[in-house]
């Protein structure tokens, strides 16, 4: 079970909402249930604390939110991305995938010779 | 095998209501929690687990309810403000109509014992008895805070408009409704101990009240800071400069409130009125240490005695008999303030020895 840093959880949520929206409206346990069988089961997360953020980002326009009654009679708060949550994925897809590649390419660096020197000395 | 006597939408409801009682959720957020849980449970069961198995394990991954109620509150700030607005309106409501309820129950003590008693010692009997369980009723009510607040907490999460709405009954009977007729009678009545019952005991009794309320007042409010329970240590111990005056002043009211009790002997009526001092300086005095008791004594009298003095040499100066009663207060006044000060502090000292051994 991967438990993600806070602060990673916190920010990546949004864009992940976001994408699973993209596909098709959905309601809150849905989209719970969406993560996890990407994730297969690996992402733990405080399910309740996904609708504060769909609060959040309903209060920005990214999505929209209807009520509609559901086979069994109950209430459910159905969520569809509006234009300017297109744009907004659109525009955090190309951050998230500046800095994976930032990562990516500070991760292959090769180390600095003077760290290699460092390195054979301590041997 | 035992039925099982679990019941989902009960326990569903439990649950949010635990998290709707911190006071973060709007009516939307639980309608939204509650489909959530009823899912999770139902695609839990489909998996071979009993209902109550599945409930718990989706209640688990709900999250605690602690968590809920931070991440709600960061989203859910009109529902702060909204409950602030509540807060000032009831508070509003409260503050004119439990004294005006109050009134009119004590008012109705007095006309309801005068016309079956008149002037006579039964009726100062009753008087006074009523006003000393009043006293008690005061302080029993004080004591009372936390489970006061805890009862309003609770409303006012489960329904604000509908505490408030109801706060404002009250409010409207007693301001509006009733008779003008009755309203002349509660402000007559209130004088009563001192004019038609003609009891100095039941008068006194009945500024004994007045004050013990102020005084109940005044604990409320300068404990707000502290976190300790209501009690005279956490009154007393390290009391604020503005504290210890508005103490002071209180005091000075009670203190002079002995002057009813006619003694006959002007040194007696003095030593009453200096006890009343002594009571409060061995107080302060118990409860501080050593280093800071005089400046704590000085605030807290220093009022007292200013008043004493030159309200009395006026009212001295006034008197057409020779008495010049005002040395005499003033006297007993500070020899009481140091004899409690200094008995406070041994008390103290021989209690820490007491304990240390």
């Amino acid at each position: 079970m991967k438990e993600l840093n806070k602060e990673l959880m916190a920010s990546s949520l949004a864009p992940i909402v976001l994408l699973i929206l993209r596909g098709q409206e959905s309601y809150g346990y849905q989209i719970i249930q969406e993560l996890r069988d990407k994730t297969k089961g690996q992402l733990n997360v405080a399910e309740g604390t996904l609708y504060p953020v769909l609060k959040k980002m309903e209060a920005k326009e990214w999505i929209e939110g209807n009520w509609k009654k559901a086979e069994s009679g109950r209430e459910r708060r159905y969520y569809a991305l509006t234009d300017k949550g297109k744009q907004e994925l659109e525009q955090q897809y190309s951050q998230w995938n500046f800095i994976n590649d930032l990562i990516h390419k500070l991760w292959n660096h090769p180390l600095s010779t003077s760290n290699s020197l460092l390195m054979t000395i301590s041997q | 095998m035992e039925p099982s006597t679990f019941n989902l939408q009960q326990s569903v409801d439990d649950y949010i209501s635990v998290i709707k009682s911190q006071g973060s959720l709007t009516n939307a957020d639980v309608i939204e929690l509650t489909a959530h849980l009823h899912d999770a449970t139902e695609a839990l069961q489909r998996n071979n687990l009993t209902e109550e198995e599945a409930f718990l394990i989706a209640r688990k991954r709900l999250g605690h309810a602690e968590i809920l109620t931070e991440e709600y509150a960061k989203v859910n700030t009109t529902v702060t403000i909204n409950k602030t607005w509540a807060y000032l309106f009831l508070g509003f409501n409260l503050i004119y109509s439990v004294p005006a309820i109050l009134l009119i129950g004590i008012c109705s003590v007095y006309l309801t014992v005068y016309k079956f008693y008149e002037v006579s010692t039964t009726s100062t009997i009753i008087i006074t008895t009523f006003h000393l369980l009043f006293t008690c009723f005061v302080w029993y009510f004080v004591k009372q805070k936390n489970k006061i607040s805890k009862f309003i907490e609770k409303q006012m999460n489960e329904n604000m408009s509908r505490i408030v709405l109801i706060s404002f009954v009250p409010m409207v009977v007693f301001a509006f409704l009733l008779p003008k007729l009755l309203r002349w009678n509660i402000y007559y009545a209130l004088v009563y101990p001192g004019h038609k019952f003609s009891s100095l005991l039941a008068e006194f009794s009945q500024l004994f009240a007045i004050i013990n309320i102020l005084l109940a007042i005044l604990s409320l409010v300068f404990s707000i800071h502290k976190n300790e329970g209501l009690n005279l240590k956490a009154l007393f111990e390290k009391p604020s400069i503005v504290a210890l005056i508005c103490f002071g002043f209180v005091i000075e009211l009670f203190a002079a409130s002995t002057r009813i009790m006619q003694t006959g002997s002007i040194m007696l009526n003095a030593a009453i009125f200096g006890m009343v001092y002594f009571m409060a300086s061995f107080l302060i005095a118990f409860y501080n240490k050593g280093g800071k008791v005089n400046k704590y004594i000085f605030f807290f009298c220093a009022l007292g005695v200013s008043l004493e003095t030159i309200v009395g040499m006026r009212a001295d100066s006034f008197r057409t008999s020779d008495n010049q009663l005002t040395i005499y207060f003033v006297s007993a006044m500070l020899i009481c303030i140091v004899a409690g000060r200094l008995l406070g502090t041994s008390t103290k000292s021989m209690r820490n020895l007491k304990t240390a051994s």
